[in-house]
């Protein structure tokens, strides 16, 4: 338990007694900074917009829900939950990543919303010199994780990312985003519905049978990660079952039918943090209601579970459900008969564990006697604990660029195609199902975001991107600014814009004030992008969910680059429009857009060039924005053949990605010529934001009276070719001739 | 009255719903049907299809489980009647466990399995990815007669257990049964990748006997569509999609002739 020394006087003030032991457990994991949000919630309010007119549902339940179509009379609308599961899946890494994507689902499930798809960012350590060997087998477990539960569920993996930093040696992160597709009209809320006023009301828990796995998992996810802990570690990890998830979702989607049918008004959540406990006590209180629950009457993987495991173990594939009385057999019927939980796994099923009460009292039965009696309000008290922020210089000032050797230039082109950051992820995302449920149009690795059909028989397309960086160790706020940023191009090069956002927040120990500094500027760097990037004038694109991880940390005392990831989905009028990135035909030309700079803090060269500055990528919103607005038109009008954004890597890995494809067939060459004035390595590697466009002679003059018009900075930046190369010019004068052939086998080097 | 196509849910199939629309597409009327349906309500249709998913979480072996069920022995006596029956991916290995393919001996006993995929003898786990299959003996089965012999299609297929193995006295038999086998965009026969998981003789799908039931690990109901096709593939079907899909255009895709055959079949069985 890591309730605090402070928190029990604070509790002994509010009872005016000694907790009991259930009722510390249920603290120990309702006050944890995972559930309570305790460090973060104050910065989160102030800075994050979360309002807009197409906003269903804003932050404050287990999804954030965003408007997304009309069809047919329709209103669709697109649920997403976004969180981490950093601690369990460095500890167990098959479990903790596959329950990271079972916990997720559920979060848009228990929305009315039936999953579409899921993404993960992935962030590994480095293995450079053997000492540390756990990381490779941390990368491939987790991967295997996510594989082993999104793949049996039947939810496609539409995208994401992997990243490699030395600085996630102790500390893996494992992100993961679910998104759901619901009828506005069919959102069911998290709490006990105001006709319990009226009627008897109870609680049905079902899914699998409790057990004792993942208890105190909450708690543990709010410290610092202890390797002397291992046992109480390993025990607080979660058990996946995605084939018993796949029945229960079956039988959900019966019960919402029924449900909607017979007009029904219902609660509904998953156990997630905190069980039973959680679960019961947050759908009474959001209703202003209380609880009682019977744990003698939650079916159990065995008998003689103590109360305070049955009470608040995060035993997985769970959810609860608040329904009249009169209307409980009919969802016991759902489950134990119609889908037989009960003949699929050893007491599974649903019962009936509780009743809604009027007074706010929350309290839990055990063999008779009451072990927990509690005012709902205390459980679901807003707790605070006040963090300082020690801020720091940043240096953002351009530096000086070294002069390197054209042959030496030559190399880096190839060899940071190989980079484990750069090179194509294909031996990652093989292991994931993309195409279930049959709606992929625009497939993982194709563009710079997948594109989905959700909606039958509608043209409107959805488009997915998840992003992060490495840049929050020299410049925090920049790390939020560009993974906005990131994300929305990636949305618009797919043809689409933007609809919504959702943010994870992966920090080292918030009680350091340094550490705190940086979760403060990465959110500042996240409002002000979305402040500035929307489509809809005088709003901001909605941040509509989120979840904050502290304590990536471990004793041995390395802590992660700070790393927020960012969701962007995005709306395109019409999936036909959608836009790939690997160029086709000979004779088209290639248009840069947004400027180069000389910033090269945590860029992909630097490996490779000595005495780089340590300026992060600089995102001025101005430029962005323009570009976005002026690439989202040409493609709308069916001007430009193919696009991508410019972010790692710089132009050079733009182009040789847009030669390459998904798979490394390329189909044409390209020749680059760039201005006598402009430095090659700002110009190759510059990771400053910008799009690469290919475009037919036909619609050139189209497309450079959309820039212009847009004020956007642009430049010809090459052509294509039947040639089976990239050649580079500078202002006319040949430089460097790479061929294409090497380049796909130095970018295939995972895939073998 | 519409043919009538019954796709049947096992606990822990996920295509069922795309496999359905794909042969409602075609001109099917096709309802999902739980694993624990009555028997009437099983016999009420013209044809079956064993969707792809992971039927009781692969225990044992992928589609053991599944074979046991009381369901299975509706389908068998379906079978027996001639109806027509379709098993993709899980769906395939259920068939395979069940004994309905290949079935040269008459006795529904188990013929063929579905083993770990393997490179090099070794196994790797999931793929996911797009391979291509050639048409084998399209006027065997149900589910052909639409494509011409040496047909090359392009396919996905997501599985971890596709590798058929077979039992030793039927390979001389086995070739007039494979209705699909894998091979490169060109058509020629290869190793990982254009084999994507070591399968014996490089089959990708195979009937029975009589030509009513065939078993596929690859998912056509994935391709049945122009939008479901990726770009990146060696095959004339990404031209087209790039082609219409500048034009605003959806049309069908390589697989649909799968259910047209399916369709065309059932409506001769009726008449």
């Amino acid at each position: 338990m890591n309730l605090s020394e402070e928190d029990l006087k604070e509790i002994r003030k509010i009872l005016n007694r000694e907790p009991t032991l259930v009722e510390k457990h249920i603290f120990d994991t309702m006050w944890s900074e995972h559930c309570s949000y305790k460090s973060s919630k104050d910065i989160l309010k102030k800075y994050l917009p979360a309002r807009g007119s197409e906003v269903a549902l804003g932050i404050g339940e287990d999804s954030g829900i965003v408007k997304f179509t009309r069809h047919n009379g329709k209103q669709y609308c697109i649920a997403v939950s976004h969180e981490s599961h950093n601690h369990p899946s460095q500890i167990l890494p098959v479990e903790g990543a596959a329950t990271g994507v079972g916990g997720v689902v559920r979060d848009v499930y228990c929305m009315g919303a039936d999953v579409i798809g899921v993404l993960n960012s992935l962030h590994f350590g480095i293995d450079n010199d053997g000492k540390n060997p756990l990381v490779e087998e941390i990368s491939e477990e987790v991967v295997q994780g996510v594989s082993d539960y999104a793949n049996p569920l039947g939810v496609p993996v539409l995208g994401g990312e992997t990243l490699f930093h030395k600085s996630y040696n102790d500390n893996c992160l494992v992100n993961v985003a679910a998104l759901g597709l619901v009828e506005e009209d069919r959102i069911i809320r998290s709490f006990v519905p105001e006709e319990a006023k009226n009627e008897p009301y109870v609680a049905v828990l079902f899914g699998k049978s409790t057990d004792a796995t993942g208890f105190g998992g909450a708690s543990f996810a709010s410290t610092t990660l202890d390797n002397e802990d291992e046992v109480s570690n390993i025990g607080a990890v979660q058990v996946h079952d995605p084939f018993l998830k796949r029945v229960i979702v079956e039988a959900v989607k019966y019960l919402l039918d029924v449900v909607k049918q017979e007009n029904i008004k219902i609660g509904f959540k998953d156990l997630g943090a905190g069980g039973i406990a959680c679960v019961t006590s947050e759908l009474a209180a959001a209703g202003g209601f209380g609880m009682t629950v019977d744990l003698d009457k939650v079916n159990k993987i065995f008998d003689d579970l103590p109360p305070e495991i049955i009470a608040c173990s995060e035993t997985q594939e769970r959810f609860c459900v608040v329904v009249p009385a009169t209307f409980a057999q009919t969802v016991l019927d759902i489950f134990n008969e119609k889908f037989e939980l009960p003949h699929l796994y050893h007491n599974s099923g649903a019962v009936v564990i509780g009743d809604v009460v009027s007074e706010p009292v929350y309290k839990l039965i055990y063999k008779g006697e009451v072990v927990c009696d509690l005012p709902v309000t205390t459980i679901t008290t807003e707790v605070k604990a006040d963090r300082k922020a020690n801020s720091r210089q940043i240096e953002r000032k351009e530096g000086v660029i070294p002069k390197i050797p054209w042959k030496e230039l030559g190399d880096i082109c190839c060899k940071i195609l190989s980079s484990s950051n750069i090179c194509s992820k294909r031996y990652v995302y093989r292991f994931f199902d993309n195409a279930v449920r049959g709606d992929t149009v625009v497939y993982p690795g194709e563009s710079d975001a997948v594109v989905v059909s959700p909606v039958q028989g509608c043209v409107t397309g959805l488009t997915v991107s998840m992003d992060s960086n490495l840049y929050g160790g020299l410049d925090p706020y920049v790390s939020g600014a560009y993974a906005v940023a990131e994300s929305v191009r990636n949305i618009i090069a797919s043809g689409g814009r933007p609809l919504a956002l959702t943010d994870c927040l992966n920090y080292g120990n918030p009680e350091k004030p340094d550490v705190f500094f940086d979760f403060e500027e990465g959110v500042k760097g996240i409002a002000d992008a979305a402040n500035s990037l929307s489509f809809i004038p005088g709003e901001a694109i909605p941040v509509i969910s989120g979840n904050v991880s502290f304590y990536n940390e471990s004793k041995q005392g390395n802590a992660i680059v700070p790393s927020p990831v960012v969701v962007a989905v995005g709306r395109i009028d019409d999936y036909h429009n959608a836009l790939t990135m690997q160029l086709r035909d000979p004779g088209e030309i290639l248009i840069l857009t947004g400027k180069r700079y000389s910033e090269f803090g945590a860029s992909q060269v630097k490996e490779y060039i000595k005495n780089l500055n340590d300026v992060a990528p600089q995102v001025r919103f101005d430029e962005e924005a323009k570009q976005n607005k002026a690439v989202y038109e040409c493609i709308k009008n069916n001007w430009i053949t193919a696009c991508h954004d410019i972010s790692a890597g710089g132009f050079w890995t733009a182009v040789s990605e847009m030669v390459l494809g998904e798979r490394g067939c390329y189909k044409a060459g390209v020749e680059i010529d760039f201005p006598k004035d402009q430095d090659p390595v700002s110009f190759l590697f510059s990771e400053n934001g910008g799009y690469l466009i290919s475009v037919k002679t036909e619609n050139l003059s189209n497309v450079i009276e959309n820039l212009e018009s847009n004020a956007v900075d642009f430049y010809k930046a090459g052509t294509t070719n039947e040639t089976d190369e990239i050649c580079i010019k500078q202002d006319g004068t040949l430089l460097l001739n790479l061929k294409l052939k090497e380049l796909e086998s130095n970018w295939n080097i995972r895939n073998a | 009255m519409k043919n009538r196509l019954g796709v049947i849910q096992f606990p822990g199939s996920n295509c069922e719903y795309e496999t359905a629309r794909a042969a409602d597409y075609s001109g099917f009327e096709t309802e999902i049907i739980r694993w624990n349906c009555d028997e009437k309500k099983f016999r009420s249709f013209d044809g079956y299809i064993l969707p792809g998913g992971f039927s009781f979480q692969d225990r044992v072996r992928a589609g053991v489980i599944s074979a046991k069920l009381a369901v299975m022995e509706y389908l068998e006596q379906a079978v027996e009647e001639g109806m027509p029956v379709l098993g993709i991916c899980n769906g395939c290995q259920i068939l395979a466990e069940t004994g309905l393919i290949t079935d040269t001996g008459g006795k529904h006993e188990i013929e063929v399995s579905l083993a770990h995929n393997t490179k090099d003898n070794k196994p790797f786990g999931f793929l996911c990815d797009w391979v291509y299959v050639k048409v084998k003996n399209p006027a065997k089965s149900a589910f052909t007669r639409y494509f011409e012999e040496e047909d090359v299609l392009p396919v996905p297929v997501n599985h971890a257990e596709g590798k058929f193995v077979l039992a030793s006295d039927i390979k001389e038999e086995v070739s007039d049964l494979t209705a699909f086998t894998y091979c490169s965009a060109t058509g020629e026969k290869g190793v990982f990748p254009v084999n994507p998981n070591g399968t014996v003789m490089d089959i990708a799908g195979i009937c029975n006997k009589k030509g009513n039931v065939l078993g596929i690990m690859p998912h056509p109901e994935r391709a049945v569509l122009l939008k479901q096709i990726p770009y990146w593939i060696q095959s004339e079907w990404a031209e087209l999609k790039y082609d219409e899909f500048r034009k605003g255009v959806d049309v069908h895709g390589p697989w649909q002739k799968l259910f047209l055959s399916l369709h065309d079949y059932i409506s001769e069985m009726k008449s």
